[in-house]
């Protein structure tokens, strides 16, 4: 029997540079955790698994993930590996090895579910989070956000549930979003419908010279686009990791560009963009491996301009658009 | 003839002795209009007696309404030279009043001058403020602009040195083959 039509797609993107020190760990928990899960409450889901700029002498993501949950990557697991040539291609920063946002496009653009979430490898989905899915209360035109909350560094990741994850002991720290963003680790948890992505055009592949604050730059752009931002009523939670952004900040206070991330004081939460056309390296041609894996070869008919300044634009101010709406209803 | 022994006709004594009993009869009379007019004389001695002490009474209420009136008096004119005194102040405070009213109405409309102009300031303001945002957004995306730029000529910098070693490594590869 086929496997009932996925109602939400997973997006997550990674490298095989073992980065933090305990990467596969952390992603294999988390995508342990998150599908049971989703399966417990009958969500019909995929998870489209990015690599991006895999290191040439090291086992790909992509196999490890397979080998690990051979059940998954039979039907609800597809990867993606995009040629390392793209980010040769497309990089405006040599010091970013990981162009993370482009990575999470490309997997947003070939999401088949009609609602997505864009994350990150080593979140968990909180209870809430589950249940908004479940529930199927997600509205189209929405941009859903759960605040992250950190779980201390070190922790035993052998045996994680939900009552571990809401132990606030176990936290680091709990944010609180505020209207009308809701920002602050967006790039671990932005949902929306298919088609909010879409028209959005996904997030910011014109400005690759940082990779820091893209994720809120996508909140100010969607914002600007006038899609309502929503808190979807619980956290999710993040394994805290060595040379995470809030960690290792601090030690580029004083030489900001030398930063794996980039230059953190670009003017994110000021300035947008207009994606081309091929967003998400959507031109690019593809091939199925022998493992079911797909790859995107390197063509330089998908790759976009180095730089294309006319993209760069303002966001339209849209704050009274939906104080007008309520008014008018 | 009977008159001088002493006698008298039966008719006369019959007269005297109706007369004598009429006598008799009015001196009862008397006596009951003599008790009646002293009766009459107590009653109008004690209503004497009373009017007297009414009149005393009214003598003394005459008195008390006459000082209380000399009071009154006084005191309305007290209270007319007080009238006289707040009219004279209420004609002064009215002219005050105008004068001040004068002033009010001129301060009134400079300060409606001085609210146009403000609005008209606090216009230009907000139009500045908003020219000034602007232009702040757009120096932003200039300099968003510039470090792409920036960016890109750095790439290319490294592309084009890389390509410039690479043919040079090349032909001396080529030639070592030929050889």
């Amino acid at each position: 029997m086929a496997a009932p039509a996925p109602f939400l797609s997973i997006v997550i993107t990674g490298r095989n540079d073992n980065w933090g020190g305990d990467f596969n760990e952390r992603f294999f928990t988390a995508l342990q955790f998150n599908q049971a899960r989703l399966a417990e409450r009958g969500v019909a889901f995929e998870v489209v698994m990015v690599e991006w700029n895999p290191v040439a002498d090291r086992p790909r993501l992509a196999e490890l993930v397979a080998r690990e949950f051979p059940d998954l990557a039979s039907g609800a697991l597809r990867r993606i590996v995009v040629a390392p040539e793209y980010h040769a291609a497309l990089t405006q920063n040599p010091r970013i090895p990981y162009l993370e946002y482009v990575a999470k496009n490309v997997g947003i653009r070939r999401a088949a579910a009609p609602f997505v979430l864009a994350s990150n490898t080593d979140i968990l989905l909180g209870r809430h989070v589950v249940d908004a899915i479940a529930g199927q209360r997600l509205r189209p035109g929405v941009l859903y956000r759960a605040p992250r909350y950190d779980i201390k560094l070190g922790a035993d990741q052998s045996r994680i549930g939900w009552d571990a994850l809401e132990d606030i002991a176990n936290h680091i720290r709990r944010p609180t979003l505020s209207p009308p963003l809701y920002a602050g680790g967006s790039g671990d948890f932005a949902l929306a419908d298919r088609e909010t992505f879409h028209a959005l055009r996904g997030y910011n592949e014109v400005y690759r010279a940082a990779k820091h604050g893209l994720d809120h730059n996508f909140l100010v752009k969607a914002h600007g686009a006038g899609f309502p931002i929503e808190d979807i009523g619980g956290p999710v939670y993040h394994i805290n990791h060595v040379g995470s952004y809030r960690i290792s900040k601090s030690l580029y206070r004083d030489n900001p560009k030398e930063a794996p991330w980039g230059d953190n004081r670009w003017h994110s939460r000021h300035v947008v963009y207009s994606n081309p056309d091929g967003w998400g390296l959507s031109g690019a041609p593809e091939r199925t491996l022998p493992d079911g894996t797909t790859l995107l070869p390197f063509d330089w008919r998908a790759v976009p301009p180095l730089v294309e300044l006319r993209r760069i634009v303002l966001p339209i101010r849209q704050a009274d658009r939906r104080a007008d709406a309520t008014g008018a209803a | 003839m009977l008159s001088a022994f002493g006698l008298a006709p039966a008719s006369q004594a019959d007269q005297l002795t109706k007369e004598t009993r009429d006598l008799a009869a009015r001196v009862v009379q008397l006596d009951e209009r003599l008790a009646q007019a002293r009766a009459d004389a107590e009653n109008w001695k004690r209503r004497h007696a009373e009017g007297a002490d009414a009149l005393g009474g009214w003598k003394q209420a005459a008195a008390k309404a006459e000082a209380e009136t000399e009071r009154v008096r006084a005191a309305g004119d007290r209270l007319a030279a007080d009238v006289e005194r707040t009219a004279a102040d209420v004609r002064r405070e009215q002219a005050r009043t105008e004068e001040w009213k004068g002033r009010a109405e001129k301060l009134a409309a400079d300060a409606q001058d001085l609210r146009t102009r403000l609005q008209h300031a606090r216009a230009k303001l907000e139009e500045a403020e908003r020219a000034a945002a602007t232009a702040h957004e757009h120096l932003m995306a200039m300099e968003v602009k510039l470090d792409l730029l920036e960016a890109a000529v750095q790439v290319l910098d490294v592309r084009t040195r890389e390509q410039a070693v690479a043919p040079a490594a090349r032909p001396q590869a080529a030639i070592a083959a030929d050889r």
